[in-house]
C-alpha cells in the first residue's frame, strides 16, 4: 500500500509541476466569467446556459487531465527505462498498475475538485432551482467517472501507444452516449439473436454517459434516487476492478 | 549581432502592427458597404459551417424550452400552441416500453432512471433561459432569419422587452434587407405593441412586396395581409384595407375576418 501511495504522490507532484492544469483552470475561469457577465436584452437572471457550459467544461477538463496524465505513465516509464528501478525495488507489476491508477484518480480527482468548486460558486450565485443534493451527486458522479476513465486508459496503455490511447479515449468519450442509445434501442426493439447480441455489446461497453448529470443540474430536475447512486457506484467499482485485473495480467506478461 | 537581431524584430513588429491597422480599417469599411457580411471575427473561422452551428443553437434553444429534454415533433401535433400548453405535459413514449423491462436488466433500468424523459415546457419568466441560444444563433449566422424572428418574438411577447426586440430585429433587417419575415415581424410588433399603425403599415407593405417575390404558402400570406389590412383599418383608411381583406377572403373563404 505504501508503494502504491508513493507512485501516486509522484503523479501529484507532476500535476503541480506541469503547466497543463493551470492553463485549463485559467481558461475555465475566463470563460465562465465571460459567460456569466453576458447581458441579453437587459434580461436578468439568465443562468441555465452558464450552468450547462460550466458543467460541461468541468467534466471535459477533468477528462483531459485524467487521460493525458494516465496515458503517458506506462509508455514514458518504459521508454525512459525508469520502469526497471521500480521493478527492482522490488515492486510487483500489479502494484505498479495500482499505483499508476490511484495516481491518475488522485490527479484528476484533485483537478476535478478545484474545477467543481469554481463551478459551484457560479451555480450558487445565480438562477433558480439550486439543489445541494444534486450538486453532491454531480460531484460523486464526477469522481466515479474519473475512476472509470483512468482504469480504461490504464488498460489501453498496455497495448496502445500514448497518442493512440488518447485518441481512442476521446473517441469513446464523444461517441459513447449516441452509440449506447442506438444499441439500447436496437436491443429493445428487436428480437432473438440480434437483441441478445446488441444487449451484450451494450453491457460490455463502459457507460461514461451514465455519469453525466448536466441536464439535471442545468434544468433543476430532481436528484436521482439512492438506489441509482449505489448501483452506479457498484457498477464503477466492478468495471474498474475488472479493467485493473486485466491490465495487471497483461502487464505481467509484457516483455520489457 | 544581438542588437541587430533586436532591431530587425522591432522593425518586423512595427510593420505587422501597421498592416494590422490597415487590415482592420479595410474590414470596417467593407462591413459598412456590405452589412450582410458583417460577422464577428471569431466566427469567421467557421466558414460555411456557421449556418450548421447556428441551426444547432436553435435546436438547443428548443431543447431548453423542453427542460433540456429532446422531443419528437409528433408530440406537438395536438394543434395547441406550444406556449399555451400545460408546463408539465407527460412522459416520453419511450418510458412505457421500459416499464415492461425485467428488474434484472439493471443497466437498461439505470439508463432509464438517469435520463430525463419527462415532457415539460418552460413557462412564464423561465422562457428567458432560451434567449442566449437564440441570440448566439443570430450572431453566428447573421443570415439565419429564423433566429432573428424567434428572438424578436420571445424578447417582445414573452419577456416584454419591446424596444430591445425592435432594435434586434432592425439589426437583422440591416443584415438581411430583403427578408419579408423580418419586415413582417417588425410590422406586427409596431401594430400590436407600439400601436404605431403608420410604421407598421410601412414594414408590412414592404413585407408584402417581398413576399410576392419569394416562395410562400397562403398561411404566410394571410399573416402579413391580416396585420397590413388591420393597420390601414386602424388609421381609418378602409379604402386601402379593403383589397387586403378581399385577398384574405379569397385565400380562406371560410375565414371569419
Amino acid at each position: 500500500m505504501r508503494a502504491v501511495w508513493a507512485i501516486a504522490c509522484g503523479m501529484i507532484k507532476e500535476l503541480i509541476r506541469k503547466k497543463d492544469f493551470y492553463v485549463l483552470l485559467i481558461f475555465m475561469l475566463i470563460l465562465l466569467g465571460f459567460l456569466s457577465y453576458q447581458n441579453f436584452f437587459d434580461i436578468g437572471g439568465v443562468s441555465r446556459y452558464v450552468r450547462d457550459l460550466g458543467y460541461s467544461l468541468v467534466m471535459f477538463f477533468s477528462f483531459i487531465t485524467a487521460v493525458t496524465f494516465t496515458a503517458k505513465q506506462l509508455p514514458s516509464e518504459i521508454a525512459a527505462r525508469t520502469i526497471y528501478p521500480l521493478l527492482a525495488k522490488p515492486l510487483s507489476r500489479q502494484t505498479i498498475i495500482m499505483g499508476k491508477f490511484f495516481g491518475g484518480v488522485l490527479v484528476s480527482g484533485l483537478s476535478f475538485t478545484i474545477f467543481y468548486a469554481i463551478f459551484t460558486g457560479f451555480y450558487m450565485t445565480g438562477g433558480e432551482g439550486k439543489s445541494l443534493v444534486l450538486l453532491a451527486q454531480g460531484y460523486l458522479f464526477g469522481l466515479l467517472f474519473l475512476c472509470l476513465v483512468t482504469a480504461l486508459v490504464m488498460f489501453f496503455s498496455n497495448f496502445l501507444t500514448m497518442s493512440a490511447n488518447i485518441v481512442l479515449s476521446f473517441l469513446l468519450y464523444i461517441s459513447i452516449g449516441g452509440l449506447a442509445d442506438s444499441l439500447r434501442e436496437i436491443a429493445l426493439f428487436s428480437k432473438g439473436i440480434i437483441s441478445v447480441l446488441y444487449g451484450a455489446i451494450y453491457y460490455f461497453l463502459p457507460h461514461l454517459e451514465f455519469f453525466d448529470l448536466r441536464t439535471r443540474i442545468t434544468h433543476a430536475w430532481d436528484p436521482l434516487p439512492l438506489w441509482v447512486v449505489f448501483s452506479l457506484s457498484g457498477y464503477t467499482v466492478i468495471y474498474c476492478c475488472a479493467l485493473l485485473y486485466l491490465s495487471g495480467y497483461m502487464f505481467e506478461r509484457k516483455r520489457l | 549581432m544581438r542588437a541587430k537581431s533586436i532591431a530587425i524584430a522591432i522593425v518586423c513588429l512595427f510593420i505587422a502592427g501597421f498592416l494590422a491597422v490597415k487590415i482592420d480599417l479595410y474590414d470596417q469599411i467593407y462591413a459598412i458597404d456590405h452589412p450582410e457580411s458583417d460577422v464577428p471575427v471569431f466566427m469567421r473561422f467557421l466558414g460555411e459551417g456557421r449556418s450548421i452551428v447556428s441551426s444547432l443553437s436553435i435546436l438547443q434553444a428548443d431543447r431548453y424550452f423542453h427542460g433540456g429534454v429532446g422531443h419528437f415533433s409528433d408530440e406537438h401535433e395536438k394543434g395547441i400552441a406550444i406556449a399555451e400548453q400545460d408546463p408539465k405535459i407527460g412522459e416520453s413514449p419511450d418510458e412505457h416500453i421500459l416499464t415492461d423491462l425485467s428488474p434484472f436488466n439493471i443497466l437498461f433500468r439505470l439508463s432509464d432512471e438517469i435520463d430525463v424523459t419527462e415532457h415539460v415546457h418552460l413557462h412564464g419568466d423561465q422562457v428567458k433561459e432560451i434567449i442566449p441560444w437564440l441570440y448566439y444563433a443570430a450572431e453566428i449566422d447573421p443570415h439565419n432569419i429564423q433566429a432573428y424572428v424567434l428572438t424578436g418574438f420571445y424578447v417582445c411577447d414573452r419577456l416584454g422587452k419591446v424596444d430591445q426586440s425592435i432594435a434586434f430585429l432592425q439589426e437583422g433587417l440591416r443584415r438581411n434587407p430583403d427578408s419579408w419575415e423580418l419586415n413582417a415581424e417588425l410590422g406586427r410588433i409596431y401594430f400590436q405593441h407600439i400601436k404605431n399603425y403608420e410604421v407598421s403599415a410601412q414594414y408590412l407593405s414592404r413585407a408584402w412586396a417581398l413576399l410576392q417575390e419569394a416562395p410562400h404558402d397562403k398561411f404566410q400570406e394571410r399573416y402579413v395581409l391580416s396585420f397590413l389590412a388591420r393597420s390601414y383599418e386602424a388609421m381609418g383608411r378602409d379604402d386601402k384595407a379593403a383589397p387586403f381583406f378581399d385577398r384574405i377572403k379569397e385565400l380562406f373563404p371560410k375565414f371569419n375576418i
